[in-house]
C-alpha cells in the first residue's frame, strides 16, 4: 500500500487541471483553456503538473445510501472549487456504471440514489442541463438496464433525459496514446460535447483489469453498435491499453474541458469483479477532478498499489499523478477509510497486485 | 380493449420520415414495423429504398461508412426485404453475407473461459468473438430468407454450428448472458434479452426438455420486461415455444411507460410494433406445437 499525505493542503487552488499527454500538448491545451476564457477566474479546464501543483482529490465518509448525499455531493465540489461561477449554463452528462442488473445484487451498479444526488447536486449549482448517458457493455438494451436496476425512477423523479450511448451520433477521434493498434475511436457526440462530463463509477475489483473505477467506466461510453456487446473490439485490442487510449482521446477531443471524476464506494465490490465479487462495505465517495489520481487515491482505499493496475500506472505516463505526493487528499485521509478489498490469487490481474 | 400507447406507436411508425435517418438497422426495423402494419405500399418501398443505400458491394450493411466492421445490420435487413419481389438480389447479397461472415473462434485451451471457443457462430463485428445474439439473428435469418441453392449446404452446416454454439452458451441454471458462461470459476447470470434470442432461434431444433430450464427463467421475468426491446425478444421466444402472453397487453404497458422516461427511440418501437404485429416476419412458421 502507497503512503498519502493524508492532509489538507490550503496553498492548492485546486483551479486547473492538466488533460494532456505530453509536455508539448499541454502546452498547446494551456493556450487553448487562455482563449477559450474558460469559467471566469476559476478556470476548470486545465493544469500544469509542475513540481508545486498536486491534484487534489476528495475523500467524504459516508455510511450509507440513506444519507443526504446530494449534500455530500456538493461539500465535495465545494473542495475542488466546483463551484457555481463555472457550473452555471453549463450542460453537464455524467456517465455513471451500470453493467447488468439482477435482483439482489445492487453492488454491482452505481446506486440509483447516488446518481440522483449528483444530477441534484450539479442543477442545484445551475448547470443549464444535466443528462444521464450510458452505453451498457453486457446488455444490449440499455432501457432494460434503467428499469430493471430502478434508474428510470431517479430519472422520471427529477425529469432527466438519458441517451443510449450505444446507439449515439458518433464522431472519429485520433487515438492519441496509441497503446492499441486502433487509429481512431469512435465516441459519442453528447459525451464530447458536454460542457462537463462525469465518469460515475463504482469501487470495485475487476478480474481483467485488475480494479474498475472511473477511467475503466469509459469502456461505457463507447458504442455497442461499433465495439459490440460485449466491447470486443476493445478486449481484443487489450483492456489496459484500450482503457488509456480511451480516457486519452477523450481528454484530447474535449480540449480542456472539465472532466470530473467520481467513485461511488458507499458498497463496492470485491473479489471476482465486476459481476460476480461481493458487496464490500467502504463507506466513502471520491470525487476529483483528474481520472488518475482520482482512481490512484480509490486503489489506495481499497488497500491496491495501483501502481501494479496496468492501466493506471500506463494512464499516468501522460494523463495524471499515480503518486500520493503529486496529490492532496481532502475531506478524509486514507488512513481513515482504508479497507483492504478482496483479491483472489487465482486470478493472474489479482496475483500481480498482491505481487505473489 | 382500447391501447392508445399502441396507437400512438403504430402512428408515429407510419408518419416516420426515412430519409432522415442514417442507420441501417433503424431502417431495418422500420421495414418490418411498416409490413407489420400492412402500411401502403409506397411507404414500405420508400423504406426498403433508402435501405438500399446502405448495402455495400459485398452484401453488407454496416452500422456506419466510418465503421464497415460493425456488419451485425446485414441479418436484420435481410429480414426486413425479404418478400419483397423488387428487393430480392438485395436480400441475396445480404444472406450471402451473412453466411460468409463468421465469428473469430479459437481451439479450446482457455482455463479461465467456461465456454468452447472453437465452435463457429456469428459476431456482431468483424474479427471478433461469436456471441448470442447475433448468432442467434442470424439463425432466424437464414432460416427465414431464400437462401440461394449454391449455399444451401453451407447454410444448413452453419445453422447446425449454431445451434451447437447456442447450446454450449446456455447457463447450467438456465438462460443466457451475451455468451459467456464460466469466467474464473464463477458461473455467470442469465439476461433476458439474451436468452429470448437463442430461445428463439433454437426452437425448430430442440426438445422442450433440452431449454426447460431457459424457459422456467425467461417465465420469472416475465413482471419485469418492460423495455421494447427485450419484451419484442421475449415475443419471440414465447411465440416460438408456444408458451402463451398477451403481445398487446404487454406492449401496452411498455409504451406507456414513456410518460415516465421519454420516448424510446424509434428503432426499439419499431422492433416491438414487428413483433406485436407481424412476428411472423421473424419466425416464419418456426413455432413449436
Amino acid at each position: 500500500m502507497s503512503n498519502d499525505h493524508g492532509q489538507n493542503d490550503s496553498q492548492d487552488s485546486v483551479a486547473n487541471f492538466d488533460h494532456g499527454s505530453t509536455t508539448a500538448s499541454r502546452r498547446t491545451f494551456l493556450k487553448t483553456a487562455a482563449a477559450a476564457g474558460v469559467g471566469g477566474a476559476a478556470a476548470y479546464g486545465l493544469s500544469r503538473l509542475s513540481g508545486s501543483q498536486r491534484e487534489p482529490v476528495v475523500i467524504l465518509k459516508v455510511a450509507d445510501y440513506a444519507a443526504r448525499l446530494k449534500d455530500d455531493f456538493l461539500r465535495g465540489f465545494r473542495e475542488l472549487n466546483l463551484t457555481a461561477d463555472y457550473v452555471g449554463g453549463r450542460s453537464v452528462l455524467i456517465k455513471p456504471n451500470l453493467v447488468e442488473p439482477h435482483a439482489g445484487a445492487a453492488h454491482i451498479n452505481v446506486h440509483p440514489l447516488v446518481i440522483g444526488a449528483v444530477i441534484d447536486s450539479f442543477r442545484s449549482l445551475g448547470a443549464k442541463s444535466v443528462i444521464v448517458g450510458e452505453g451498457a457493455g453486457h446488455v444490449h438494451d440499455s432501457y432494460h438496464v434503467l428499469h430493471a436496476s430502478g434508474l428510470i425512477d431517479v430519472l422520471a423523479d427529477s425529469k432527466t433525459q438519458f441517451v443510449d450511448l450505444n446507439f449515439a451520433d458518433i464522431r472519429p477521434v485520433a487515438n492519441v496514446n496509441k497503446a492499441t493498434k486502433l487509429e481512431r475511436l469512435l465516441l459519442p457526440t453528447p459525451v464530447l460535447d458536454a460542457d462537463i462530463f462525469v465518469s460515475l463509477a463504482k469501487m470495485k475489483t475487476h478480474h481483467w483489469a485488475g480494479a474498475t473505477l472511473t477511467m475503466k467506466n469509459l469502456f461505457g461510453i463507447m458504442p455497442g453498435s461499433y465495439y459490440g456487446w460485449p466491447k470486443n473490439v476493445l478486449h481484443q485490442n487489450g483492456i489496459s491499453e484500450s482503457i488509456v487510449d480511451i480516457n486519452a482521446a477523450l481528454l484530447s477531443a474535449r480540449e480542456g474541458k472539465p472532466h470530473i471524476s467520481i467513485v461511488d464506494g458507499i458498497v463496492g465490490m470485491e473479489g471476482d469483479g465486476p459481476i460476480m465479487g461481493t458487496p464490500k462495505e467502504a463507506g466513502v465517495l471520491v470525487i476529483g477532478a483528474n481520472p488518475v489520481a482520482t482512481d490512484a487515491t480509490c486503489c489506495r482505499i481499497m488497500g491496491i498499489d495501483p501502481t501494479r493496475v496496468d492501466h493506471i500506472s500506463h494512464a499516468a505516463l501522460n494523463l495524471g499523478p499515480i503518486h500520493a505526493s503529486r496529490q492532496t487528499q481532502r475531506g478524509e485521509s486514507i488512513r481513515e477509510v482504508q479497507t483492504d478489498f478482496e483479491l483472489l490469487e487465482f486470478i493472474p490481474a489479482h496475483r500481480k497486485i498482491l505481487g505473489v | 380493449m382500447p391501447a392508445p400507447f399502441l396507437t400512438a406507436a403504430v402512428d408515429r411508425i407510419l408518419k416516420a420520415d426515412v430519409a432522415q435517418i442514417e442507420r441501417p438497422d433503424t431502417i431495418a426495423w422500420l421495414l418490418l414495423a411498416l409490413r407489420a402494419c400492412k402500411a401502403k405500399y409506397e411507404l414500405v418501398a420508400t423504406a426498403a429504398d433508402r435501405l438500399v443505400r446502405f448495402q455495400q458491394p459485398d452484401g453488407a450493411l454496416p452500422v456506419h461508412p466510418d465503421a464497415p466492421a460493425a456488419h451485425w445490420p446485414t441479418a436484420v435487413a435481410a429480414l426486413a426485404w425479404h418478400g419483397l419481389d423488387t428487393y430480392a438480389i438485395r436480400t441475396e447479397a445480404a444472406i450471402r453475407f451473412v453466411m460468409r461472415s463468421t465469428g473469430m473462434h479459437w481451439p479450446r485451451g482457455d482455463d479461465e473461459i467456461g465456454h468452447d471457443t472453437s465452435i463457429v457462430g456469428w459476431s456482431w463485428v468483424n474479427e471478433t468473438h461469436s456471441w448470442v445474439e447475433p448468432t442467434a439473428i442470424a439463425m432466424l435469418t437464414a432460416r427465414q430468407v431464400t437462401v440461394p441453392e449454391s449455399i444451401k449446404s453451407m447454410t444448413s452446416d452453419r445453422i447446425q454450428s449454431g445451434v451447437r454454439l447456442l447450446l454450449d452458451r446456455q447457463l447450467a441454471a438456465g438462460g443466457w448472458n451475451y455468451g459467456n458462461t464460466v469466467v474464473f470459476r464463477n458461473s455467470l447470470k442469465p439476461l433476458p434479452e439474451e436468452t429470448s434470442w437463442a430461445l428463439a432461434a433454437l426452437a425448430p431444433y430442440l426438445e422442450r426438455e433440452q431449454v426447460a430450464r431457459s424457459l422456467a427463467y425467461l417465465d420469472g421475468e416475465r413482471s419485469g420486461i418492460i423495455a421494447p426491446v427485450t419484451l419484442s425478444a421475449a415475443m419471440l421466444a414465447w411465440s416460438a415455444w408456444s408458451v402463451s402472453f398477451d403481445a398487446e397487453s404487454m406492449a401496452e404497458v411498455s409504451l406507456a411507460a414513456q410518460q415516465i422516461g421519454g420516448d424510446y427511440p424509434i428503432a426499439m418501437v419499431a422492433q416491438l410494433i414487428t413483433v406485436v404485429n407481424g412476428r411472423e416476419l421473424i419466425l416464419g412458421n418456426a413455432v413449436k406445437p
